[in-house]
């Protein structure tokens, strides 16, 4: 059946289980979804903050300190500091320090309107940690509104290896067990090094071709002098 | 420092800054070898150049891209207008035939089970439409987008993306290879009746999952099930190159028969491509299954509203009810991901 077909007229569809009327298309509780980045010196924490319909007002005034329809430098911060008072991040028992990498607001007219993320980047350093097994717990009890949560952790260095995931039952809390195998000898990161190269050559065929156009210049300088 | 030098060095520190931070230059046309004869990429191309002529002047210039168009690449949403704004055409804003232009253009990149889903799916916004009112969104058919990215062509690489409320479809065709990694689809109402008719654009599907959860055993489902209540989707729009690490349950530990039901779920979804291109997914998928993992959020009674993931080195499979305050299993959100080929990255290594 060709989608025409299926379009005589809106009217005609008799609906069997729309049970939401003007809400639509984003949960009404306040989604905190944490995705974790595991590296050898330090882990990386995402956090996307979806208020829904029904909370997103209530999240909107709470960073709104003022009340004036513009969330302010002062208020982000204010609640990127109550944020991170409810995150909690260990390894072996040991707490580490959550900071702020990256924050990302919506106007708060968006935000109140429920269809709206914000959007956090923290990170955190590991202390150096021996080669073999290690747990690391994440917790997130930020709760001022009706939350729900999620926690998982992204895929990163070969070196490696997630072994088990755990989860309380509101998945506020994940708990990692993964071993850390020691490093390739002789490999380096990529990246850094790719990039550095890449400077040094701008560097040294600019360099060259601003002595080309020097020496050009005064030879046409000195003939021009000479006739 | 003479300032000659000085000159040279704030230029090559800038060129230098620019390679390193992914600065690119205007690209040309890439050249990939021309499909065999018959090969459904023909077709595809066809039916875009087809729809590319039925657009008057100020619609052709709305409605493409640059192929490399990163900003229109990754603009692509499960939110309807008022939560997102797409760019491109929409067919509210299209006549009849520049419409039929553009499902026919669907229809090549699809199955036809695809087709008869997509279309299910924004017919569902139409009655939402029809049972909405007010508030900052704007639903139903006239707010769904097509653009095209690059130049339809058999012998280098474009792309349609096709997209709205619970729908984003990024095909990509490279040569004789179409992917539809990454692609959003999702429907509310999930649950609905059309002329007498019921329609469940992912019906399948969650009868798929549902068949399959059932017929693990107790042990196996104590692995695959890692929460008792469903959660949102995790690689959602926004999450382009992330990995998830694999959960759940392994294929490698399923029976023959398991294996054949998890391959069958796998294949609803991989099966909104067209069966040509569906044919040559499945296989590489196949190839991968010892690697293949199932995980489960939720009750596994039939009809319940249950959350699940299929991963593998190749593949990411998502499927969530969204706790909307009415049914979860009539309103969701399912996600299609190629961790080696999302936007067809892979063809072109």
């Amino acid at each position: 059946m060709r989608w025409e077909d299926r379009l005589p007229g809106s009217l005609l569809f008799a609906l069997v289980l729309l049970l939401t009327a003007p809400a639509a298309a984003h949960p009404q509780h306040h989604g905190q979804s944490a995705y974790l980045t595991l590296g050898r010196d330090q882990v990386k924490l995402e956090l996307d903050m979806s208020p829904g319909t029904l909370v997103a007002g209530q999240v909107a005034r709470f960073i709104d300190a003022d009340g004036d329809q513009h969330l302010s430098e002062v208020e982000q911060r204010a609640y990127i500091d109550a944020l991170l008072e409810d995150l909690s991040l260990s390894v072996d028992g040991q707490a580490l320090t959550l900071v702020l990498a990256d924050a990302r607001f919506p106007s708060a007219s968006v935000l109140a309107a429920g269809e709206a993320q914000m959007n956090f980047t923290f990170t955190a350093r590991l202390p150096a940690l021996e080669t073999g097994q290690h747990r690391m717990v994440f917790r997130n009890d930020h709760q001022f509104v009706e939350s729900s949560y999620l926690a998982h952790v992204f895929s990163n260095e070969e070196a490696l290896v997630i072994h088990e995931q755990t989860r309380d039952a509101l998945y506020q809390q994940l708990s990692l067990e993964y071993e850390l195998e020691p490093p390739v000898p002789g490999t380096l990161p990529a990246a850094p090094y790719a990039r550095a190269g890449a400077i040094l050559l701008g560097l040294v065929l600019l360099a060259a071709l601003g002595g080309l156009v020097e020496r050009m210049s005064a030879r046409a300088r000195r003939s021009s002098s000479s006739a | 420092m003479s300032r000659p030098f000085a000159s040279r060095l704030l230029l090559s520190a800038s060129v230098a800054a620019l390679y390193a931070c992914g600065g690119s230059t205007p690209s040309t046309p890439i050249s990939v070898p021309a499909p065999p004869e018959g090969d459904n990429t023909y077709k595809c191309v066809t039916a875009a150049q087809k729809f590319l002529e039925s657009l008057d002047g100020t619609q052709k210039s709305e409605v493409r891209f640059d192929y490399d168009d990163s900003a229109q690449r990754t603009r692509w949403s499960n939110l309807p207008t008022g939560g997102f704004q797409r760019k491109g055409v929409k067919l509210g804003s299209m006549t009849q035939t520049q419409q039929q232009a553009t499902f026919e253009l669907l229809a090549t990149l699809l199955s036809a089970k695809g087709y008869q889903q997509v279309v299910d799916a924004v017919n569902a916004d139409e009655v939402l439409k029809s049972t909405t009112t007010g508030g900052p969104f704007t639903f139903g058919r006239a707010e769904y987008y097509i653009s095209i990215l690059g130049t339809p062509s058999a012998t280098s690489p474009w792309r349609v993306q096709f997209g709205g409320h619970h729908m984003a479809l990024n095909a990509t065709i490279v040569g004789a290879d179409i992917t539809l990694a990454p692609s959003l689809t999702g429907a509310q109402p999930a649950i609905y009746t059309a002329n007498g008719v019921t329609i469940r654009p992912q019906g399948g599907e969650v009868d798929k999952s549902f068949e399959l959860i059932n017929a693990l055993g107790p042990e196996q489902q104590q692995k695959a099930i890692l929460g008792a209540s469903p959660i949102d989707l995790v690689l959602g729009p926004g999450k382009d190159g992330k990995t998830l690490t694999s959960e759940g349950i392994n294929a490698s530990e399923l029976t023959a028969g398991q294996q054949a039901l998890l391959l069958a779920l796998i294949q609803e979804r991989v099966g909104l491509l067209n069966d040509e291109d569906t044919a040559v997914r499945m296989a590489d998928i196949q190839s991968h299954l010892a690697e293949t993992y199932l995980a489960w959020y939720g009750p596994v009674t039939p009809g319940s509203a249950a959350y699940f993931r299929v991963t593998g080195p190749t593949l990411f499979i998502e499927y969530s009810p969204q706790q909307m305050g009415g049914s979860a299993v009539n309103h969701t959100h399912a996600m299609y991901r190629d961790f080696a080929n999302d936007y067809g990255a892979g063809y072109l290594e």
